[in-house]
């Protein structure tokens, strides 16, 4: 019968500690729906906040998307061929441009963000373009993308691979595009989900790269927070959840097939 | 033998890592047109990077060259060689099916589609994996992960075909089975063929000459039957099957040596020596007696005879003098020689 406790005990703390994540996040979310707040959901149930939102920020929406997108696309175009050239070098050199690369997780973004400003403030056109924040985000992202890819090309012995494509004919781009991305696609494909997930959710360096014009959602999202109504607010956070939850699904679901391979 | 089959030729190859080893040194080798060559040595003899410098894998040292027919190919890339190669891991694409592995060489060479098919086809039948053209790489044994692995390498109708210990990564019984199947397959092909393996039975099986290597030198060439009974020196003699010194036999010139199903077991004292039995193994078909003949050696001594050898039993026997290996002491180096 011990057992019988033992686990109803378990049972319960673990639903209370759910409850307590999970509660704001539900409050936050009917919020948004609701007519007045302080009232609660009997003063009725509304979209007119989300419409709000959407005329207030549905800028910042785009850019995030935006700038999630060209992330994604530099940290591919970038980060691919850099796992596979440090994939195929074993030398002192290689780890240490890896480290280089993989710094940036380490270091606060407020302080990446303040050194992009003191070197790059002064060309004013690329200091007030959303290109500035680009460039943060790419800086904070790319690591994920290839720690990712690397992680992938040093399982398999892709090395091996290349040597037998090469001995039935196939020249380099041959071999990389049949061989070395298709074998590394689970990796790209986390990577490129992480990416735009971080990209998109991005606070820190964004609210420091980031003008008037250039808002981001989080930053947006910070902003109406301090200036809005509550229920803007979180008609607001529930427009972010429906952007970003699709995503770590997504991401989920990778991880998961991946394992199970 | 293959009318296209090609001959190969190595001048003067050597290989010098970047950190200054030299794997291989300095060698030549004439391989003929349909031959199956087998390398043959202990690891780190070098044989593996011979066979990547012909593959194209890696290059030999400046002053180094090699001639596929009489052509040039020392600065050709490997894609460009036309050689089919198997690995140790077999290095199938995990990413394709078995009957896209089988065709990705003939899609690199853009052939027709019905040409495609036609050769994938035929790959299948000769390997006996009909059965698993649609199969993905990691739901196939090992075994049949081989027989993938040569109908790939096959299939582009190569110029020469590249080994690189095939068989090791499997069970003893399945290697067995595999071997004579390459065997049978490469007579079939007369392609020409280059085999690399520690193992001296895979050797014999397969090679129409084997190539014995140590420390990055060629020991030997020579047919199986040569290699075996006309060892050049000690390590051969030694590496290729088990060798005993001659207890009663001295001379500062020679060594001589026999090996152990060369012994017959006479009547007692009509024998060329005497040892006592210190241990028997039973092997069914034979029996491998260990003996101690007062030498610092023992003697171990193969026998077919139908008796129940004992332990501390005494035995008389005697070596026919045709069956006696002599090496000059000079072949062996000194060190070999102060060792018995």
């Amino acid at each position: 019968m011990r057992h019988k406790w033992l686990f109803r005990a378990q049972l319960i703390f673990t639903l209370l500690v759910c409850g307590f994540l999970i509660v704001p996040v539900i409050l936050s979310a009917l919020a948004g729906i609701t007519q007045n707040f302080f009232l609660g959901i009997k003063s009725g149930v509304t979209l007119h906040w989300l419409g709000e939102v959407w005329q207030l920020y549905s800028g910042t929406i785009y850019l995030s998307l935006l700038i999630a997108i060209w992330c994604l696309i530099a940290t591919l175009v970038i980060g691919v061929p850099a796992a596979y050239v440090l994939a195929k070098q074993n030398g002192k050199l290689a780890r240490f441009i890896e480290e280089i690369i993989v710094l940036p997780i380490a270091i606060p973004g407020l302080a990446i963000a303040l050194a992009l400003i003191i070197n790059y403030g002064g060309f004013r056109d690329f200091r007030t373009s959303w290109g500035f924040i680009l460039v943060g985000h790419i800086l904070y992202t790319l690591p994920f993308m290839l720690r990712s890819v690397l992680a992938v090309l040093s399982s398999t012995n892709f090395h091996e691979l290349e040597e037998s494509a090469a001995s039935l004919g196939a020249s380099f781009w041959q071999r990389f595009f049949t061989i070395i991305l298709p074998n590394a696609k689970s990796g790209i494909l986390a990577g490129a989900l992480m990416v735009v997930t971080l990209s998109i959710g991005e606070f820190n360096l964004t609210w420091m790269l980031h003008t008037p014009e250039t808002k981001t959602l989080p930053v947006g999202l910070a902003d109406s927070y301090a200036s809005m109504r509550l229920e803007v607010a979180s008609a607001y956070t529930l427009i972010f959840f429906v952007m970003i939850i699709p995503l770590l699904i997504a991401m989920q679901k990778l991880s998961q097939k991946t394992n199970k391979v | 033998m293959n009318p296209t089959a090609t001959s190969i030729k190595l001048t003067n190859c050597a290989k010098t890592f970047a950190d200054g080893t030299q794997a291989l040194k300095p060698l030549n080798l004439t391989v003929k047109a349909g031959e199956t060559i087998v390398l043959l040595g202990p690891s780190g003899c070098g044989k593996t990077t011979l066979l990547r410098i012909i593959a194209g894998l890696e290059a030999t040292d400046q002053g180094g060259e090699i001639y596929f027919n009489q052509q040039n190919m020392t600065s050709i890339a490997i894609e460009k060689r036309n050689i089919g190669m198997v690995f140790q891991s077999y290095a199938l694409f995990p990413n394709m099916s078995v009957a896209q592995n089988i065709v990705y060489g003939l899609k690199i060479r853009k052939l027709k589609p019905q040409a495609i098919k036609r050769r994938l086809d035929e790959m299948l039948e000769m390997m006996q994996i009909e059965a698993l053209a649609h199969r993905r790489i990691d739901q196939l044994s090992g075994g049949q992960r081989q027989r993938v692995a040569l109908a790939r390498a096959i299939a582009v109708r190569p110029n020469l075909l590249l080994l690189d210990e095939p068989l090791t990564a499997l069970d003893a019984s399945l290697r067995d089975r595999l071997r004579s199947e390459i065997s049978e397959l490469l007579q079939k092909l007369g392609i020409t063929s280059i085999y690399v393996t520690h193992d001296q039975s895979e050797a014999m099986a397969l090679a129409d000459r084997i190539v014995v290597m140590d420390k990055g030198r060629i020991v030997q060439i020579g047919s199986p039957y040569d290699i075996y009974h006309r060892p050049k020196n000690e390590f051969v003699a030694n590496f290729v099957g088990n060798v005993n010194h001659h207890p009663n036999v001295f001379d500062a010139n020679y060594l001589t040596l026999f090996r152990p199903e060369d012994v017959e077991i006479v009547e007692p004292t009509k024998g060329d020596f005497e040892a006592k039995i210190i241990s028997v193994l039973f092997l069914g078909d034979k029996s491998r007696l260990t003996l101690d003949c007062g030498f610092k050696k023992s003697i171990y001594v193969d026998t077919t005879l139908r008796q129940n050898f004992k332990t501390g039993m005494k035995i008389s026997m005697h070596v026919e003098a045709e069956r006696l290996i002599k090496l000059k002491t000079t072949d062996n180096g000194p060190a070999t020689v102060k060792e018995s």
